[in-house]
């Protein structure tokens, strides 16, 4: 079995734990992200006939008042980045936590996460943006936590990326 | 010409010199050199013999200063040592048993010892525990938190046991390996997964406490304590080790702790270094993390005497239904004996077999159909039916009483007739006396008893008895002498002949009562026969033979005889057999066995 550890990061309320609640297994209540500031589940997946186990470190919502602590990212094989479709200051706060991330973790993969998708005549965020950071190189991947959709592709799609370098 | 021959021939002379004290010139500079090469080029051409040799000149003293130094050695020859004992095994078992024969018997012996040992031990502590109040208390314990009452006790018998082990890459805090002891993986039912989340949260803790306390980053927690429950954390570069400790545990295993991290970075140093996240490569490593799994009991004054109390009672237990069991399978055995001697002693059964299967027995006989029925026979014998089970087939048995019981069905004999059977002649005798039909019918019969050679029938025949028609003949006879006087020419009797009317009534009725019985089949007539003298007109005569013979049915009917079955016959003078003035009967009988008309 091959574990990866892989960080949740976003701005504050972008819905991040509610976004993976139906699709991983928990042990450990909420409460420990607004105390410890993280918060572990795992997610189980196949991967070329190998199983893969995922330990996602849900870090809390960054916001004026409180900063992601960067230990936490120690070790992480990859990261999601988690925006609000509908607010567009988050998609820049994912950029700075992914420049962050990376100038202490190097580079690994990530997957930018739009969320909120199945509110799309709601969103603010300019297509122009995303195609902007597409280009740039970003790997972006549209969800919602209301319908599920796009959340087991970010995981094969991240899982995919973090295992590329493995020799088979 | 010779110049040029001579120029020509000088010069090599003096380059032939010139070249031989290069050569020792050559020689006496580089030899040393030279040698060297040659012993090296003899080192190299002879270079495996010289390195065995090297090798096993120092061996001895390098395997005594790595065993000295660390515990490498024993672990890089495990695999190879494990290797060569499978292959010789498989070569030749018979060498490692010889080997290991004669410690084979001291080993066991002290399992045994051990075993018992221990028996006593836990009986010891289910005695302490299960019936004092601490025993009680114990039991709530088990009952409110679910767990079950011996692993209570254990953890209150324990001084520390380490739970669980895990390994942990420090920096991502995923799980590299974890193990778990074998009591509390069946008392939570754990599964190794969640553990990797509980690495993940540890590490998590511990950063956080870290960044919250603003301590140096290398700093780390030591343990973590909650309850009676302690974390105790060993860190390596790579790996760290967390070890659950139920209880107080001494500060020596710290020790244990600290080399088996440094065990498994020794081990599997180069997988630690670039963990690539697959826990395959790290299998290694659980048994270093095993023998982390320690416990203490608590040292309790063992009760050995209430202990071997309470075996001794077990064992006597144990003894009573053994030997209920014993007596009970020699019971039903002894039983089947009995049964099969009784079979054995019955005239006229023959034992095939007899088999006990599954708690009933199997027989298999022959049986002659005068014998006694085996049922009965088995159950005398104190079988019950369903306990057997049994094949009969019949035959017919030659000895002496089954030879005479088959007589005796065949020919039944009457009251009088006693019927015996000599078994060397194979005569059948039959005493005393019966009817001369039975002796006659005996004399067929006995021609079909199997057995039976000859008869000698000395049954004196019984006086025959009338048969009906006899009897009703005899009485036909008396009532026929009877017949009654007229006066002349008249149809009154002469006086006097009172009793004789009354006798011929009395007869006459017990004849026809006779005759009318049940099912006799015998049809009686009685014909008044009339007579005169030949005196006179025989016209006259005629009628007074008429009259005589109507007034003489008619007084016999009134009298009570039924006056169809009288007939008056009034025959003509030539035919009158007698010429007298009277009347006479003349009795018919018909039908019956015996048929026959008339009575003469």
């Amino acid at each position: 079995m091959i574990q990866k550890k892989v960080c949740m990061l976003g701005a504050f309320a972008v819905g991040k734990t509610s976004l993976v609640r139906r699709f991983v297994h928990s042990m450990f209540a909420d409460k420990y992200l607004t105390t410890v500031g993280v918060k572990i589940d795992k997610k189980q997946l196949t991967h070329s006939g190998k199983e893969v186990l995922l330990l996602l470190w849900d870090l809390y919502g960054e916001d004026e008042f409180q900063r992601v602590q960067t230990t936490y990212l120690r070790g992480s094989s990859g990261l999601f980045l988690v925006a609000d479709g509908t607010r567009p200051d988050t998609v820049e706060k994912a950029i700075e936590l992914r420049d962050k991330a990376l100038a202490s973790l190097g580079n690994v993969p990530h997957v930018l996460l739009m969320n909120k998708c199945d509110l799309s005549p709601q969103w603010e965020v300019r297509p122009e943006r995303l195609r902007q950071l597409t280009e740039s190189g970003w790997q972006i991947q549209r969800t919602s936590a209301k319908t599920g959709e796009g959340v087991e592709q970010a995981f094969a799609s991240l899982t995919e990326q973090m295992l590329g370098g493995i020799p088979k | 010409m010779s110049d040029e021959s001579n120029h020509s021939a000088s010069p090599p002379t003096a380059s032939a010199s010139t070249s031989d004290e290069y050569q020792q010139l050559r020689s006496l500079l580089v030899r040393p050199e030279r040698d060297d090469i040659d012993s090296l080029k003899r080192q190299l051409d002879e270079r495996s013999a010289v390195d065995a040799r090297s090798v096993a000149a120092v061996l001895p003293a390098a395997f005594s200063l790595a065993s000295e130094q660390n515990g490498d050695l024993g672990s890089a020859m495990a695999p190879t040592i494990e290797s060569a004992l499978q292959t010789s095994v498989r070569r030749n078992p018979d060498v490692i048993t010889e080997a290991i024969f004669p410690i084979i018997g001291s080993a066991i012996t002290r399992a045994v010892h051990e075993a018992l040992l221990r028996l006593l031990q836990q009986t010891s502590y289910a005695l302490d525990h299960a019936f004092s109040l601490r025993g009680w208390r114990w039991r709530i314990e088990a009952l409110a938190t679910g767990k079950s009452f011996s692993e209570v006790v254990l953890l209150h018998s324990l001084v520390y046991r380490v739970e669980q082990v895990f390994l942990i890459h420090p920096e991502s805090g995923l799980l590299l390996q974890h193990v778990i002891a074998d009591s509390v993986a069946t008392a939570t039912g754990q599964q190794t997964q969640d553990a990797s989340m509980v690495t993940s949260m540890l590490t998590a803790i511990q950063d956080f406490v870290r960044d919250s306390f603003r301590v140096e980053s290398k700093a780390a927690l030591d343990s973590v304590e909650v309850g009676d429950l302690q974390v105790w954390l060993e860190r390596g570069p790579h790996a760290v080790l967390a070890c659950v400790i139920r209880g107080t545990a001494p500060v020596r295993l710290r020790e244990l702790f600290r080399r088996t991290v440094e065990l498994c970075h020794r081990s599997h140093s180069e997988v630690l270094k670039a963990y690539s996240g697959d826990t395959d490569d790290l299998k290694g490593v659980r048994p270093y993390l095993e023998a982390c799994l320690q416990a203490q009991q608590k040292t309790e004054q063992p009760r050995p005497f209430a202990a071997w109390f309470v075996i001794g009672v077990g064992l006597l237990v144990c003894g009573y239904f053994l030997y209920g069991s014993i007596v009970r399978e020699r019971t039903h055995a002894r039983r089947l004996v009995f049964a099969v001697e009784s079979l054995r002693k019955q005239p006229g059964v023959v034992l095939l077999d007899a088999t006990q299967k599954q708690g009933h027995f199997a027989l298999r006989l022959l049986r002659d159909p005068e014998a006694e029925e085996v049922e009965q026979v088995l159950r005398s014998a104190g079988l019950r039916p369903e306990e057997t089970e049994s094949v009969v087939t019949p035959y017919l048995a030659m000895e002496p009483e089954l030879v005479l019981r088959r007589a005796r069905r065949a020919l039944a004999p009457p009251d009088g007739v006693q019927l015996s059977f000599n078994i060397t002649d194979g005569v059948l005798m039959a005493l005393g006396t019966a009817s001369e039909q039975w002796i006659a019918d005996a004399k067929l019969l006995v021609r079909v008893v199997v057995g039976v050679r000859s008869f000698d029938c000395k049954v004196k025949p019984l006086p025959r008895e009338k048969t009906l028609y006899e009897v009703l003949y005899d009485r036909a006879r008396i009532i026929e002498a009877i017949d009654f006087r007229f006066r002349a020419g008249s149809i009154e009797l002469l006086p006097g002949q009172e009793s004789q009317f009354q006798k011929a009534v009395t007869e006459l009725k017990q004849l026809l009562a006779l005759a009318d019985g049940d099912r006799t089949g015998m049809n009686v007539t009685v014909e008044v026969h009339a007579h005169t003298d030949t005196i006179g007109d025989e016209l006259y005569n005629l009628k007074l033979r008429e009259s005589r013979a109507k007034v003489m049915s008619h007084w016999l009917a009134s009298a009570g005889i039924d006056m169809r079955r009288l007939r008056p016959v009034v025959p003509l003078q030539f035919e009158q057999e007698r010429s007298e003035r009277a009347t006479s009967f003349r009795v018919i009988i018909t039908g019956g066995i015996n048929h026959r008309e008339g009575a003469r």
